[in-house]
């Protein structure tokens, strides 16, 4: 017998038949699972504190993934210059090419594809290096070639203000070295000359 | 001079132990710059999300049982297009949800954010309430599916009966990979995703193409054949407290709702001379349920055979595979550098790591996945014998309903009916409501 049939017979058409009483009932139950899910992992998240991608310069071997990878374009992750330990070189390997023509700001002397590093005079022998960060798009070659030769103060880091902090880094799922690790998110950074990070 | 002095400290530069912190030298004058970073995205944002979903759940509901809107329901649905979609650019979405939730259910040191357990529950328990109002107006992925429908055409049913079964298989690999902690499928093979970030790998903006221009004319595609977190709704959806309705009392048969829904959820009367007597299937049923334990357990089993395989999908397990075969090569004699070796396993190489350590790590995670395949396998059984079963019990239809699973309260129906609207059917037909 149909559900119309059936109500037409009963007169009633808001009467329950024992379909409804069935469907209420396991409503009823699957509500009540839901809810006991949801609050046991509220439980379980309640003073655990929050934690958001970084990269670990130590780990980090500059492959350049960091620039193809990220959702975001041009990538959450930038060059960032710990200046705390930089040797303040003249020649500086993340900014001047492999045997450059001059040691000056001439376009064809620099590593950087975009213009990101700024050069500037500071006093006899010592020269300071900048990030512009809005031309950088963290290919990491400055990486490369201050790690190669010096101080190893130029280094790859996730910006906290770009990043959307996607639960599955797709960055973190092509990286060959490991090198994206979870942070509190109180302390989001993982700098170089900032010895507490250093000797986790 | 300056030649001299760069040659000079590149010699020195090196000298110096590479990344050890050292004191920057001493300016006569001049302070080193200081450097403060941004601080991640404030919780605001997410206090935000999650009132706009409530905001618009909410509303989609009222619309769709209350106003009976198809208008209302379409612009609700662009709104959330831009807002979810493309201004919050697809993430945090319910779909996404699921893979939180079991990493969070299934390993001890993984907690889901309160906004991404919000999503996950709020349109579940819409959907035991108002049916699936999270598809109708809230869900990006569904109102661009949406919008780009211009020719509907019907999907046969064997067809659509074989793709339906696509969304089970792809929770239960997306809900075992996550709980591995290996990878979120469900994110990485999204294919709007790309879209509304308007970036994205050619693959993956290809797909989202593709799915675009199958959804012109089969409606929601991904919807009725991918969505993984639709089958939770459907779920909830089969016990909804309340759903679409065709007003049984005003119904005339006009079977013009079944002609205006592209998804196929209108369930019509039988006809009378496909009438069987429930008495007559009762055979067959029989013999399908006699034969669901042993499909569920078949299909467990099936499922376990196929671990190395699901396996191969956490990077751990696949770099402990390519060590392996590296030390089999290398005791057969075989220089490293003869071998074809991948980025991962040359870091690996290079972080002089124990190679004990990283076995019993993939053995470990590929006891989960043994255990999680042959679940996978049974949980696919299961939903075949549920289909089978409910294929062979023979009910009698008498009225046009919204079916309460694959009805996703578009409302196109409610501007069809002729008895819809408010309009009494008495008017329409003359004061004659036919009966049965």
């Amino acid at each position: 017998m149909g559900d119309r049939l059936r109500r037409s017979f009963l007169r009633d058409p808001s009467l329950k038949t024992r379909k409804d009483f069935l469907r209420s009932s396991i409503r009823g139950t699957s509500i009540l699972g839901l809810v006991a899910i949801t609050g046991s992992l509220l439980n379980k998240g309640a003073d655990a504190e929050e934690y958001v991608w970084q990269i670990n310069p130590n780990k980090c071997t500059e492959c350049g993934k960091c620039e193809t990878h990220c959702v975001v374009n041009p990538s959450a992750v930038k060059a960032v210059h710990a200046f705390g330990m930089c040797g303040y070189c003249d020649l500086c390997t993340a900014y001047f090419v492999p045997d450059p023509f001059n040691l000056n700001e001439g376009a064809e002397n620099h590593m950087c594809p975009t213009d990101a590093i700024s050069r500037k005079y500071i006093e006899e022998p010592y020269y300071e290096y900048k990030i512009k960060e809005d031309n950088c798009v963290g290919c990491a070659k400055c990486v490369d070639g201050c790690r190669t030769y010096g101080n190893g103060s130029m280094h790859l880091q996730i910006q906290h203000d770009i990043c959307v902090d996607c639960d599955s880094c797709s960055i973190d799922n092509a990286c060959p070295s490991d090198a994206f690790e979870k942070v509190p998110s109180s302390n989001p950074y993982k700098f170089k000359d900032d010895l507490t990070n250093w000797h986790q | 001079m300056i030649k001299r002095l760069a040659f000079i400290i590149l010699l020195v530069c090196p000298l110096v132990l590479w990344g050890e912190p050292q004191d920057p030298p001493d300016f006569t004058d001049h302070a080193l710059p200081s450097d403060d970073r941004p601080t991640p995205r404030a919780w605001l944002m997410g206090i935000m999300d999650m009132s706009v979903l409530f905001l618009a759940l909410s509303l989609t509901s009222f619309l769709v049982l209350k106003k009976r809107s198809r208008k209302g329901i379409y612009f609700l649905s662009l709104f959330s297009l831009g807002y979810f979609g493309f201004f919050r650019e697809g993430c945090v979405c319910p779909i996404g949800s699921i893979q939180n939730i079991s990493q969070a259910l299934f390993s001890p040191n993984f907690v889901a954010p309160l906004v991404v357990i919000f999503y996950f529950f709020l349109p579940l328990l819409y959907s035991a309430l108002f049916g699936r109002s999270y598809c109708a107006a809230v869900c990006p992925h569904g109102a661009i599916q949406d919008a780009v429908l211009v020719k509907p055409i019907q999907v046969p049913t064997w067809l659509d009966n074989a793709l339906g079964f696509l969304p089970f298989v792809y929770l239960a690999l997306g809900v075992l990979y996550a709980a591995t902690g290996s990878a979120y499928i469900i994110c990485d093979y999204d294919p709007f995703i790309a879209i509304f970030r308007l970036s994205g790998s050619a693959n993956m903006l290809g797909l989202g193409a593709l799915f675009l221009i199958v959804g012109m004319f089969i409606g929601r595609p991904y919807c009725r054949y991918m969505c993984p977190y639709g089958v939770l709704l459907r779920m909830f959806s089969y016990v909804s407290k309340f759903k679409v309705e065709i007003f049984p009392d005003r119904c005339i048969d006009c079977s013009l709702c079944d002609y205006s829904c592209p998804f196929d959820a209108i369930r019509k009367t039988t006809p009378e001379n496909q009438v069987i007597s429930a008495r007559k299937g009762k055979g067959k049923l029989i013999m399908v349920l006699v034969a669901t334990p042993f499909v569920i357990a078949g299909l467990g089993w099936l499922g376990s055979k196929m671990s190395p395989y699901l396996a191969r999908g956490n990077e751990i397990v696949r770099l402990a595979y390519e060590i392996e075969q590296q030390e089999i090569q290398l005791d057969k004699g075989v220089a490293l550098s003869k071998i074809k070796r991948s980025e991962e396993s040359e870091t690996w190489r290079d972080r002089n790591d124990d190679p004990k350590e990283l076995f019993i790590r993939a053995e470990e995670i590929y006891g989960q996945f043994y255990i999680g395949s042959w679940f996978i396998g049974m949980w696919l059984g299961l939903v075949l014998m549920v289909k089978l079963i409910k294929i062979n019990i023979h009910r009698i239809r008498d009225e046009y309903e919204a079916d309460r699973g694959s009805c996703y309260s578009c409302g196109r129906c409610y501007d069809y009916c002729p008895g819809s609207n408010g309009i009494p059917i008495q008017f329409k037909t003359g004061g004659q409501i036919r009966t049965p």
